[in-house]
């Protein structure tokens, strides 16, 4: 696979679109992290909390929420291209004969999206950390980050990156199914945006229906979210709805993931790959 | 099968009763090539007849339903990662990332393949006229820039099998020639070439054997010689008021096959060496023949007659067996 791993980065380094959604992330990260500012410069919103949310502390809180949210949309439209566009381009014609095996093939195109969920998730922390420093430098606000809020914030990169992984796998696999670049971003997005309203939806419906939320992936990702705000004074992301345990949402999310993969994977081991796709 | 060993008897690439079925449309059908190192397969076929579809078998990216390839002796289903140095190939059309160079994306298949200098990727955009292009993006290219780079990337690891799938198409009369040049030079360097085309002179000036399909049916197979052979016939050339007359006359002579005319012309389907005993028993019927030239049909002509729409069986002609 290690030729085929580096084949994939030689060409995804040489790529216009991961440097432009690297861009949107850090502009959009530290746009929402002066707006939020602005808000409570100007008075409009309850300053305490608003402050508890912006210091150096609450990075993994609030930092690692926008992360989240604008990271996953990169994702999943980084990881169809990834997968899609040799179908587009026809270039998995001349590329998969070329691999050792289709495992090889499939692994690289894998650990190549998750290398770029990991710098993603990165490169957020860092602008996060950026944004997050001048303004509690500016307001005078302690910095509340001693070791344990440290540590506490390197747990929750690693879940923030965890949480991502279900949305990447679900795009892996519609993408490798229907070998189509919009296929796999238009139910990825779906999926991302849309499963938790639905669930809202539903749940006004009550009875069967509310045990649910718990059985899909965003209820499970809010918990591991929410998790993150552990030892803050104030959530950033919390929702208030009852949350599944931490150990239980993960499990599940491991699950969705593990059982995307493995469909993406059976189909694309044995399918044939003819002139028209 | 055969029995020896030497290298210029062992088939490189074997198919063996090849068959690909897409539902209920048999796209292949029991499709039994051979080729050898130094030699140029024309694989021929009207459009839809399973040529891209066979090229896909080879190269592992469609599942045989039935039969399979060898390569060097080895089936290739069970040695897949064979052909990423030894088959060179392009299906259908050169496939590359538009946004790479024509350069970084020969650079991106060595990479994939490991150990390939860069020194070998300059020198192959030398040997199909990239060299000064090399930098620009693959999708600035002209078809024919296209077709050089899909030419070069199959000689990447200096594979022992090329495949092409209309290396010319695109290319201006020039281009053509040379890539019609260069292909013979291919073969000679211990290698084989499959040359799947439409274009039959091509065939005709590149090749050594052919073997054309129609509907994944292998229809005839043999060298290149002996099918224009086929299509050998004498073309005489009579007083107007007697062509009808001559043609009776020569339809009761035993060396002659099949008798037409053509434009007024007689078309004579016999041996060329039978042209004294055809004159003579034209002569003896007080008919004077103004010419009797020997032709030969091109390429193209059997090429359509065989693949005219009517059922018929796999023929072989001196099919190596
Ligand atoms: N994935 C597929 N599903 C169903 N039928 C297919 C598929 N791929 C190819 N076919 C059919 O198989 C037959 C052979 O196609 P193939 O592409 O091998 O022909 P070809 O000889 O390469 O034609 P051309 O000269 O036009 O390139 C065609 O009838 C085609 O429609
Ligand atoms: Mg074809």
């Amino acid at each position: 696979m290690a030729p085929l791993l580096r084949s994939e980065l030689f060409r995804l380094v040489r790529r216009w679109m991961p440097r432009i959604l690297l861009l949107i992330l850090i502009g959009l990260v530290g746009l929402l992290y002066i707006l939020l500012w602005v808000t409570v410069r100007s008075g409009a919103a309850d300053e305490f909390a608003l402050r508890e949310n912006l210091r150096l502390a609450s990075v993994r809180d609030t930092g690692l929420n926008l992360v989240f949210q604008i990271g996953s949309v990169n994702i999943i439209i980084m990881t169809a291209s990834l997968i899609g566009s040799e179908y587009g381009w026809g270039t998995i014609r001349a590329l998969l004969p070329r691999a050792r095996s289709r495992t090889a093939y499939f692994s690289a195109k894998l650990v190549t999206a998750l290398l770029f969920v990991a710098v993603t998730v990165l490169i957020g922390l860092v602008v996060s950390f950026a944004a997050s420093a001048v303004i509690t430098a500016v307001e005078g606000l302690p910095s509340g980050l001693g070791p344990q809020g440290l540590s506490r914030t390197v747990f929750a990169t690693a879940r923030t990156t965890f949480v991502m992984l279900p949305y990447v796998a679900l795009t892996i696999m519609v993408t490798t199914l229907t070998r189509s670049v919009a296929a796999g971003i238009g139910l990825g997005l779906a999926v991302l945006f849309l499963e938790s309203l639905f669930l809202s939806l539903i749940g006004l419906a009550g009875g069967i229906f509310e045990r649910l939320p718990g059985a899909l992936i965003s209820r499970n990702v809010q918990a591991l979210l929410e998790a993150n705000a552990a030892g803050l004074e104030d959530s950033f992301s919390s929702s208030g709805a009852a949350m599944p345990s931490v150990w239980q949402a993960a499990v599940v999310l491991a699950a969705y993931t593990v059982a995307f993969l493995f469909l993406a994977y059976r189909s694309f081991i044995k399918r044939d790959i003819t002139a028209g796709s | 099968m055969s029995t020896v060993h030497g290298r210029g008897d062992e088939p490189l690439l074997r198919t063996v009763n090849l068959t690909k079925r897409f539902g209920t449309l048999t796209a292949v059908d029991r499709l039994n090539l051979e080729l050898r190192k130094g030699e140029v397969l024309g694989f021929l076929g009207p459009n839809g007849s399973g040529k891209s579809t066979t090229v896909g078998m080879i190269l592992g990216l469609i599942t045989p339903t039935e039969g399979h390839v060898e390569f060097a002796g080895r089936r290739l289903d069970e040695q897949r990662h064979m052909t990423a140095r030894a088959i060179g190939a392009i299906i259908e059309s050169p496939a590359f990332y538009p946004y790479l160079s024509g350069r970084d994306n020969l650079r991106a298949l060595a990479i994939a393949v490991g150990g390939i200098p860069n020194s070998r990727i300059d020198e192959l955009l030398e040997l199909v006229g990239l060299t000064e292009r090399a930098h620009s993006p693959f999708k600035t290219y002209s078809m024919g820039m296209k077709q050089r780079l899909g030419i070069a990337s199959t000689l990447l690891t200096d594979p022992e099998l090329v495949i092409l799938d209309e290396p010319t198409n695109g290319l201006d009369p020039a281009g053509q020639r040379e890539v019609r040049e260069l292909i013979p030079r291919l073969a000679q360097q211990n290698r084989a070439v499959l040359l799947a085309s439409h274009l039959l002179n091509e065939v005709e000036q590149v090749c050594d054997r052919v073997a054309i399909i129609r509907r994944g049916k292998l229809l005839q197979y043999g060298p290149v010689q002996e099918l224009l052979k086929r299509g050998a016939y004498l073309e005489i050339v009579l007083e107007p008021g007697e062509v009808e007359r001559g043609a009776e006359v020569l339809r009761s002579v035993p060396a002659v096959r099949g008798v037409s005319i053509l434009d007024g012309r007689l078309h004579v389907d016999a041996p060329a060496e039978e042209g004294a005993t055809i004159n003579r028993a034209l002569a003896s019927a007080g008919i004077y023949a103004g010419a009797i030239v020997p032709r030969q049909s091109s390429l193209e002509q059997v090429f359509m007659e065989l693949t005219a729409d009517q059922d018929e069986g796999v023929e072989h002609g001196t099919a190596a067996a």
